[in-house]
């Protein structure tokens, strides 16, 4: 039995401890918000929160998440509250197909954390998730509205 | 705005995940009105509307959405003609139905950028059918000539008295009418939600909220898993099979044989069958462990020497060889060619590609004896009612396939290799399962883009202009897979001439061979199919015999072509990113001209590469003429979108082979851009000519690697005639800092 915060709840799971917490999340959690894109960290689909870090959920055994806090995309907001960090994204109407977008928003999130108005440079270098669209540009200007939206709220 | 609750995606109400639309859109799966809670009957007043009595407007989505926004621009079409309020409209995803076919094609799929330019009209129409309907029993209910009567914002309007009543009022009536045959269409100037303003994506608020379903997230109760491996040597099979422990394996459901796992509609001579292995088990990762206690000896067979060398070879030698099939001949060009006294001579090569969608191949199946359901992420709906009824005997109006969002798709969800194995492993357990790919198994049994080469040989006249061109273009079957057809003995593929077949250009003679080699890998379309390579080759080499005369590529051009659009385009294109000014210092340039799937497009890139071949990309510009732009901000990013998709295989992504199978197998070595390497400024703009609308979804990435091209040699004096460009030690500054240590960067360029 492996407990933990999840999205602000208590939650305790009975998975085999080296399951990859993407597929905890995923399958006995029913957070399909989540994505699996490459199962090797490469893609950052799946990137949740641990703490005050990312992590990638499809390479990170849900043992080591015993006791500590995770946040996932349907933690960070809803159509009712969005993040600010989301709220950016539809103004910028970033995503296309959508699936890489969970773990773009999730990593963003953290980047503006640590970073709240973060340059160009910055960006390239903590946002290495991979998009096939080729929503990048967009990426990077809702990531700027956020941050001038954090600061005005500031 | 109203946000209302529904549920997502829902059939018969028994997938688990209910959420919240915003924006007043209800998104839909494949919800049944009549289903509604409110018991309000929906009227169909055909098959893409349905109006309750209570005045839920129901626009159906016949075609998948992947990212390229037809969820969004195909019912606002709709509900500009029908006049409904586009705030409280449901959409819904539509199944199979004989008016959801492409009417070029009599077949239902999404791709070869069609969603927008084969049924724009057809929506016109059947929404307006639909209007004159409301309005005709609205006019008999009131009594009043029909004349006076408008609809808009789900409402009939009488203009005369101003009298006004939801289109719900007069539906039941409307759907016993008889529809005109001729309705009114409305005037470009008549339209509202297309045309010129930008609507918000329908899709855009679950998708960052992570609300949106994928065929991956699909829930359904008693659902089983199951992971699976198919034989990864190209015609290999499977000599022992070594289970181990695996029945011990916690929550171990059963392990499914499968005889070919990458079934297609029809099998040409030749067609390389591949067994599977599946592993059911209760969960997705138990599946995948109890799968990993498999021990797999293959036979690799008759292709165990394939590799990426012999293969090049293969081509190098069909080029030299005299087995030709002539696929257009006007003129004669290999007479003016032998007679004249200038000539060039160039080949090009387009390395072999995978889709590499984010989201791996998956779906979810339940098969009951005369009766298969399946979810799936699927550009395919119709082809796989067509495969499954092939495979399993079931006819195919007792196949319902629903379709969910796609995690990209790229040409490579057209098929239905994938849903067939959820569907076998479920007719073997007797209950639903999700079957999923691993990326590895994804990326190495892809139906990949093919290798392909094209040699071109022109001669010139005096003043350096073209007298005429033969091309010889050499590549394996692309629509196979999708058709069946064999098309190696037909001689020629539709797909894989296209952008070197029909050119901007007019060449008095001009003779184009091909020849479609048999190769025991499997192929089919990838998002710019036949054009991307073509175009490459031909953009290329115009701007060598521009080149070669000394001639500005732009008016090389202008002087070539035979409309006004692509020269409106180019002169746009060529003004935006100052094509004629004075560049900054170590900026050089390149053009290249498309004409595809009935848009015109224009790009200019501008770079700098020092001499090591560190690549800084500092602007692409594009100009793109596809009409009519119906939503531009959905075109743009379709165009970025497609900028991506061109650098990424123009640069660096490269499906290789060795001892007969493929190399690569995830994102360490099919490298696709990141957004560290994507820090260009885009600039694209739309000529509004009012033309035919031509598609845009496949546009964006034709031009990029031939200006990309064309702008190295304006730098360096190199011309680049293969693909990805790491082959030739090109990289982005941010690719080149992530070297593996033998690659040592070498000065390749001494005049930089």
């Amino acid at each position: 039995m492996i407990q933990f915060n999840l999205n602000g709840k208590e939650v305790e799971v009975k998975d085999d401890p080296n399951t990859p917490l993407l597929w905890v999340l995923r399958d006995s959690l029913g957070l399909k918000g989540t994505k699996f894109g490459c199962g090797k960290a490469l893609c950052g689909a799946c990137t949740v929160h641990l703490a005050d870090t990312t992590v990638r959920s499809c390479s990170f055994p849900v043992r080591y998440a015993e006791g500590k806090s995770i946040t996932t995309i349907e933690g960070l907001g809803d159509a009712e509250r969005l993040h600010i960090v989301q709220a950016a994204w539809i103004e910028e109407q970033v995503p296309q197909c959508g699936y890489c977008q969970p773990g773009f928003v999730m990593a963003a999130v953290k980047l503006l954390e640590r970073n709240p108005d973060p340059t160009e440079e910055d960006i390239n270098n903590a946002i290495t998730n991979l998009c096939r669209c080729g929503t990048y540009s967009r990426i990077k200007k809702a990531i700027h509205t956020a941050a001038r939206n954090i600061k005005a709220q500031n | 705005m109203k946000n209302i609750t529904v549920n997502n995606i829902s059939r018969r109400g028994f997938l688990k995940t209910t959420g919240l639309a915003t924006g007043g859109l209800l998104l839909q799966g494949c919800f049944l009105s009549s289903d509604k809670k409110d018991g309000s009957k929906a009227i169909p007043l055909n098959a893409y509307i349905r109006i309750t009595e209570d005045n839920f407007v129901t626009l159906i989505v016949h075609q998948a959405e992947m990212g390229q926004g037809a969820q969004t621009t195909l019912p606002a079409i709709l509900a500009d003609e029908l006049g409904a309020d586009w705030s409280s409209v449901i959409l819904e995803n539509g199944l199979t139905d004989p008016a959801f076919q492409n009417p070029k094609f009599k077949f239902q799929f999404t791709g070869n950028a069609e969603s927008i330019r084969s049924f724009h009209d057809i929506l016109r129409k059947t929404a307006a059918t639909a209007r004159e309907l409301l309005k005709e029993a609205a006019a008999e209910a009131w009594g009043v000539d029909v004349g006076s009567l408008v609809a808009k914002d789900s409402h009939i309007l009488d203009q005369k008295n101003g009298k006004k009543a939801p289109f719900g009022d007069f539906v039941v009536r409307a759907g016993t009418l008889q529809a005109p045959e001729n309705p009114k269409i409305k005037a470009r100037s008549e339209w509202t939600l297309v045309g010129g303003k930008s609507l918000p994506r329908v899709d855009v608020p679950d998708k960052v909220t992570g609300k949106a379903i994928f065929g991956i997230d699909v829930a359904l109760e008693g659902l089983l898993h199951a992971a699976v491996t198919i034989c990864p040597y190209f015609g290999g099979t499977i000599k022992e099979l070594h289970e181990n422990d695996l029945r011990n394996m916690p929550g171990f459901i059963d392990l499914v044989r499968i005889p070919v796992a990458n079934p297609i509609v029809a099998y040409p001579p030749g067609f390389t069958k591949q067994e599977g292995i599946a592993v059911v088990a209760e969960s997705y990762w138990q599946a995948r462990m109890a799968l990993k206690k498999l021990q797999i000896v293959y036979e690799p067979g008759p292709n165990a020497a394939l590799d990426s060398e012999s293969l090049y070879s293969l081509y190098e030698d069909t080029l030299q060889g005299s087995e030709w099939h002539e696929s257009l001949k006007e003129g004669d060009a290999q007479k003016t060619i032998h007679t004249s006294n200038d000539r060039h001579t160039a080949t090009y090569y387009s390395a072999w590609q995978s889709h590499a969608t984010m989201e791996p191949m998956n779906a979810t199946a339940e098969f009951k004896e005369d009766r298969i359901e399946i979810w799936a992420p699927t550009q395919g709906q119709e082809m796989a009612q067509i495969l499954l009824s092939k495979e399993f005997g079931v006819p195919q109006e007792n196949i319902i396939v629903n379709r969910t969002y796609l995690g990209g798709g790229f040409g490579r969800r057209l098929l239905a290799d994938y849903i067939y194995l959820a569907a076998y492993v479920s007719k073997q357990v007797k209950r639903p399962v999700k079957l999923i790919w691993s990326r590895e198994e994804d990326m190495q049994h892809d139906y990949y883009r093919p290798g392909t080469m094209q040699s071109l040989t022109a001669s010139l006249d005096t003043k350096g202009m073209p007298t005429a061109l033969h091309a010889k273009a050499i590549s394996p079957t692309i629509l196979q897979a999708a058709t069946g057809a064999d098309y190696v003995f037909e001689g020629e593929d539709p797909s894989f001439p296209e952008g070197i077949k029909e050119t901007p250009y007019r060449f008095e003679n001009f003779l184009l061979d091909v020849n479609m080699i048999r190769l025991p890998i499997q192929t089919s379309v990838w998002r710019s199919t036949g054009f991307g390579p073509n175009v490459f080759a031909l953009e290329s080499f115009i701007d060598e015999l521009a080149a070669k005369n000394g001639k500005d590529p732009i008016p090389f051009r202008k002087e070539l072509i035979t409309e006004e659009r692509s020269a409106s385009i180019l002169d746009a294109v060529a003004e935006a990113s100052g094509w004629y000014k004075p560049k900054k210092e170590g900026h050089y340039m390149g053009v290249a001209l498309t004409h595809s799937f009935e848009t015109f497009a224009a790009q200019i890139i501008e770079l700098s590469i020092d001499g090591y071949g560190i690549l800084d990309i500092h602007k692409i510009t594009t100009a793109v003429d596809c009409g009519i732009a119906l939503d531009p901000a959905i075109c743009r990013a379709s165009i970025e979108s497609g900028i991506t998709w061109g650098l990424t295989q123009a640069l660096s992504s490269e499906i290789t082979f060795k001892n007969g199978r493929t190399v690569e197998s995830n994102f360490h070595d099919f490298k696709i851009l990141t957004p560290a390497e994507f820090k260009m400024e885009l600039e694209t703009i739309f000529v509004d000519s009012g033309a035919k609308i031509g598609g845009i979804a496949e546009s964006g990435p034709i031009p990029v690697a031939p200006a990309l091209c064309n702008a190295i040699f304006a730098a360096t004096g190199k011309r680049f005639r293969t693909l990805p460009l790491k082959k030739h030690g090109i990289y982005t500054r941010y690719a080149s800092n992530y070297l593996p240590k033998k690659e040592k960067l070498t000065k390749k360029f001494a005049a930089l």
